[in-house]
């Protein structure tokens, strides 16, 4: 068996709950203080918040490496960790909680319930949340699943039913932030779904045809606003 | 068949009947408009002009898409 080092680097300056530091890690720089919430300084990041980060962080991995091993399709995760810190102020004041709340893209919406399952195996196989289990209550909110996003940049509607389509464009070009974009593929022209657009939201999205049958149709769907 | 079923059918029989008779641009902008007022309240109903616009789409593409453009004008 091997053992492992990891090292970190903190400088800290000034005094009390008034000094600010900083923590080289991965080759960043990031500046830390104590949280305002606390007496601090509030600025940069603090050691509550990265100890969330670190749960966080593994947590996210460990998620994606078992929806893998299940068959759970998915092309993105984003977890939001809530840390809570009890009996603050005073001596008795311990971080009593860490909900993580997962939202997957990409994923099969009729097997949620599989998706939940496998979310709080990953709460159970996260390596950083084994350290603090026994004293930090970890829990695993309601997963969240999201059509596959713009981050993969096509959104390829062909294997699916038609009467499942437009939900499901309407759904994720929704999720697109004003100045990206998504191709549509579909196997017949799309223009059914423009006038809707038009129709039901003005003039929020941009239309360009990239290819034009006769099989297959793509369309970079825009959001001007 | 409840009251607006059977209104929303006539209209969507009015609709495919205008794009028979060449309006076409006409009738398409008709039945999105027509699927956005049922959207939120009977989207069910609102599903029947979707098959509408496929129809109307359907029958001469390019015709229609060059007809659309760059972007409809507000009807």
């Amino acid at each position: 068996m091997a053992q492992l080092t990891f090292e970190v680097m903190t400088r800290f300056t000034g005094s009390g709950r008034e000094a600010v530091g900083s923590l080289e890690t991965g080759g960043q720089v990031v500046p830390w203080s104590a949280p305002s919430g606390m007496g601090g300084k509030g600025e940069g990041t603090s050691p509550e918040e990265l100890l969330a980060g670190a749960v966080a962080t593994c947590y996210t991995g460990t998620l994606g490496a078992l929806l893998t091993r299940d068959k759970l399709p998915w092309n993105r995760i984003q977890v939001s960790l809530q840390e809570t810190v009890a009996d603050h102020p005073g001596p008795n004041a311990r971080i009593s909680r860490l909900l993580v709340t997962p939202e997957v893209a990409g994923g099969e919406f009729e097997r949620l319930a599989e998706y939940q399952r496998t979310a709080e195996l990953a709460r159970d196989h996260c390596f950083i949340g084994h350290h603090i289990r026994s004293d930090i209550a970890y829990e695993v909110g309601g997963v969240r699943l999201l059509a596959a996003t713009p981050a993969e940049g096509e959104l390829d509607v062909r294997p699916l039913p038609p009467a499942q389509r437009h939900q499901l464009i309407f759904s994720t070009i929704e999720e697109l932030e004003v100045g990206t974009a998504l191709t549509l593929v579909n196997d017949h022209d799309p223009l059914p779904l423009r006038y809707q657009l038009d129709a039901t939201r003005g003039e929020r999205f941009s239309w360009d045809y990239l290819e034009s049958g006769p099989k297959t149709w793509k369309v970079r769907i825009g959001r001007k606003s | 068949m409840t009251a607006a079923t059977a209104v929303v059918r006539l209209l969507d029989r009015a609709l495919r009947e205008l794009g028979d008779a060449g309006q076409t641009e006409r009738a398409c902008r008709l039945a999105a408009e027509a699927y956005a007022a049922l959207e939120k309240s009977s989207p069910e109903l609102a599903e029947r002009f979707t098959g509408t616009l496929h129809h109307l789409t359907c029958v001469p593409p390019a015709s229609i898409r060059d007809a659309v453009g760059p972007r409809p004008a507000a009807s």
